[in-house]
């Protein structure tokens, strides 16, 4: 199951880059692939729709996942995240988080940063900005995504 | 040295302190029997979703150090209702809900009377039988803005938040809640910044004047709808190595760590012997092994039993009738009366509210032994108001028990446990449901038969045990033969989420079994051929030492009775 999950990955991310839409850099070997997902990767495209969730002592979060590749354990990743239009700046939150075991791939998954959204309620509906970075060898590694919130099971209050 | 509350929920903040906070309890209070493995310092909170999605969370709060330099903090969204509950409630539900590891033991054959000069017995080898910046709220004030305030239980506590254009608003709240009597000035900022840079705001506990630190007691806050989640983040600052983290989780269905790993523990290498001995250890190892951020579901199933463990309905029915009665003229009867819930949470703070010391005692020996000194209270003590002395025990002592039982009604809870080292307290576990999931029993029992022949003891025999994976370990004697680090302290470790059995991430069961077949293969059964020379004639490739003689047959009865016994 983690061989094909992996494999549509690839292929999903492949298909993006070819397609235009989000921006990944990479070094050498060292990769990030953005996803979400509590318990598992799933990759995320441009255009998706990502949930909030209603869990941080009340406040939003959504899930945030990370595949890496040529990253080390405990790799401190910076996530950030902004309005896609950039009517507000980002804001970041350092990640340090263990990476399960690697996958058939070679890949290892950072699984389910709850990764908070600040004042949410302007946000259903409307398109942020999600971006994760770390340094590799003094190079930057780095992709993003542009994906549309939506307001999930307890959404906030409307703006 | 001074110590700030390690609030495992949530987190408190403390800085260059060194704390392991560790509230003097005697072993008496929490189980000591050895077949209940508890973390005795472990921290504890109780989260409820309600039918409707309510999330209420229940803290214990360990402090140690002066009432004076209490402060407790919470990053929160909005301003959640503020209550407090009762430790005695977290102990009775903590009792009520450990996991057991038990051995049934059966014996067959017949042994040879032990010597008991040599050892197991001297050697005490026992055998195991058993929302944002309030503009509003601010636009004539600085940069922080308080949102509620107040008074519940011993606490005095303030929700504030904090203009998001601030410079730096962690450090703006530090010193807006240290000047406004919250000792939060050795609380760094750095770790509250993500929550505040998030729009939270704070919450933060002190003990009112007057009250001492004996009267902290859990915080119950009410967070509106949503999934549970600790803020464990902060907390790392606080964090003593390997601390435990102890959560119920109570919810329509199984819950579930939704962002970290779910570990099944291999319980090859618990010490079945003596289980409380490295329980902890196992789930510490086995939480480090799946990269410091997993729990053991140590129990799930219907909640609704808890309600009447934590709060029994006899226990009501007396309270009832004390609130009922007329005590005019009886005060000394309503005091006693009262004593039976002497124990529980606040029921000192009401009596230092309501009884003044009776002239030449000294005041802790008085409320020490309230009951020792009815007959200088007398029955008609001056100043006392019966009706609000029942008024303030009931909300202060007798609510907050029976709120939290009330929890349990008609929910489905599940324990959840881990140690945690503040290396690990990297993200903030979050916790979900799943109905796919069935109940966990907490009661392990494992099979463990006695290989006796006439040429050994029962105590030095070679057993195998059944565990109830259902693999068989062998060994010998009254100890457990696998050491710790002779095999993966997980089972499995899973990803699990709102559906299905997860993901198996890691899958050590070969590797276990593995293992097993090598240990038990260097204790295997003894084949004894009487007659023989050389005590007995046994041969053991395990080498099961110091064989008795063929004297000690008769010792066949005594082994009979006791396997009776053990029946």
């Amino acid at each position: 199951m983690r061989r094909s999950s992996a494999t549509l990955t690839v292929a999903l991310v492949t298909l993006a880059a070819l397609s235009g839409c989000g921006e990944d850099v990479g070094s050498g070997d060292a990769s990030l692939a953005l996803g979400t997902g509590s318990w598992r990767y799933e990759a995320l495209e441009d255009g998706d729709t990502v949930e909030l969730v209603r869990g941080a002592q009340g406040g939003w979060h959504v899930w945030l996942s990370v595949r890496t590749r040529g990253i080390d354990e405990r790799q401190v990743v910076q996530a950030r995240v902004q309005p896609a239009d950039e009517s507000r700046p980002p804001t970041s939150d350092d990640l340090r988080v263990s990476l399960d075991p690697m996958n058939d791939d070679g890949t290892r998954d950072l699984i389910g940063y709850p990764l908070v959204i600040e004042d949410p309620s302007c946000l259903v509906g409307e398109m942020i900005r999600i971006e994760v970075r770390t340094e590799v060898g003094g190079e930057m590694v780095r992709t993003e995504r542009d994906v549309r919130v939506d307001g999930g099971t307890y959404p906030p209050d409307p703006c | 040295m001074r110590q700030l509350p390690l609030l495992l929920a949530g987190l408190t903040l403390v800085a260059g302190i060194a704390l392991q906070p560790t509230r003097a309890r005697a072993c008496g209070g929490f189980f000591c029997d050895n077949s209940q493995p508890v973390n005795q310092a472990a921290e504890r909170i109780i989260f409820s979703q309600d039918a409707d999605g309510e999330v209420t969370a229940l803290i214990q709060i360990q402090y140690q150090g002066e009432a004076e330099r209490f402060a407790w903090m919470l990053p929160v969204q909005g301003v959640p209702e503020v209550g407090v509950s009762s430790d005695a409630a977290f102990l009775r539900l903590q009792q009520a809900t450990n996991p057991t590891y038990r051995m049934n033991v059966t014996v067959e054959g017949e042994c040879a009377e032990a010597d008991f000069s040599r050892g197991p017995f001297a050697a005490g080898g026992a055998d195991a039988g058993a929302a944002g910046f309030d503009a509003s709220a601010a636009a004539d004030a600085g940069p922080v803005a308080v949102l509620d305030e107040g008074s519940v239980g011993p606490y005095d506590f303030v929700i504030v938040s904090v203009r998001p254009d601030t410079e730096d608003p962690a450090e703006e709240a530090i010193t807006w809640l240290t000047d406004n009597g919250y000792d939060v000035s050795d609380f760094g900022g750095d770790l509250l910044r993500p929550y505040l840079a998030a729009g939270m705001n704070l919450l933060a506990f002190r003990l009112t004047k007057g009250n001492a630190a004996g009267s902290i007691r859990p915080v119950r806050i009410s967070f509106g709808v949503g999934v549970p989640s600790i803020p464990l983040r902060p907390t790392a600052v606080a964090a003593s190595d390997d601390m435990g983290v102890l959560v119920w989780v109570l919810g329509d269905h199984r819950a579930v760590p939704a962002n970290y790993r779910s570990l099944e523990i291999n319980e090859a290498i618990l010490n079945w012997f003596s289980p409380g001995s490295n329980y902890d250890a196992v789930v510490t190892q086995a939480a480090n092994e799946a990269g410091g951020q997993g729990f053991v579901t140590e129990m799930a199933g219907d909640a609704s039993p808890l309600e009447d463990a934590l709060w029994q309905e006899f226990e009501q029915n007396q309270w009832d009738g004390i609130a009922a009665a007329d005590y005019t003229g009886r005060h000394d009867q309503l005091i006693s009366d009262s004593l039976r819930f002497q124990s529980f949470d606040g029921a000192l703070d009401v009596y230092r509210r309501h009884l003044d010391v009776p002239e030449g005692l000294d005041g802790d020996v008085f409320y020490a032994c309230i009951g020792c000194y009815l007959d200088r209270l007398g029955s008609d003590i001056e100043g006392f108001d019966p009706a609000a002395f029942v008024t303030d025990f009931e909300e202060g002592v007798i609510a907050p028990m029976a709120d939290t039982a009330a929890l349990f009604a008609d929910r489905y809870v599940t324990r959840l446990y881990t140690t945690m080292s503040a290396d690990e307290m990297t993200m903030d576990p979050i916790f979900d449901f799943n109905q796919d999931l069935g109940d966990h029993d907490r009661n392990h029992v494992a099979e463990r038969i006695i290989e006796c022949d006439s040429g050994v003891s029962q105590f030095e025999a070679p057993w195998r045990t059944i565990l109830p994976s259902g693999e068989t370990v062998r060994g010998s004697g009254n100890s457990w033969p696998i050491g710790m680090d002779d095999m993966p302290a997980n089972r499995r470790v899973r990803r699990v989420g709102t559906e299905g059995e997860g993901e198996i991430i890691e899958d050590n069961v070969a590797s276990i079994r593995s293992a097993l077949a090598d240990n038990n293969a260097r204790n295997p059964r003894r084949t004894f051929v009487p007659g023989v020379a050389g005590g007995g004639g046994c041969s053991a490739a395990g080498g099961a030492g110091g064989l008795a003689t063929l004297a000690f047959l008769g010792l066949g009865l005594v082994v009979a009775r006791r396997r009776k016994a053990q029946g």
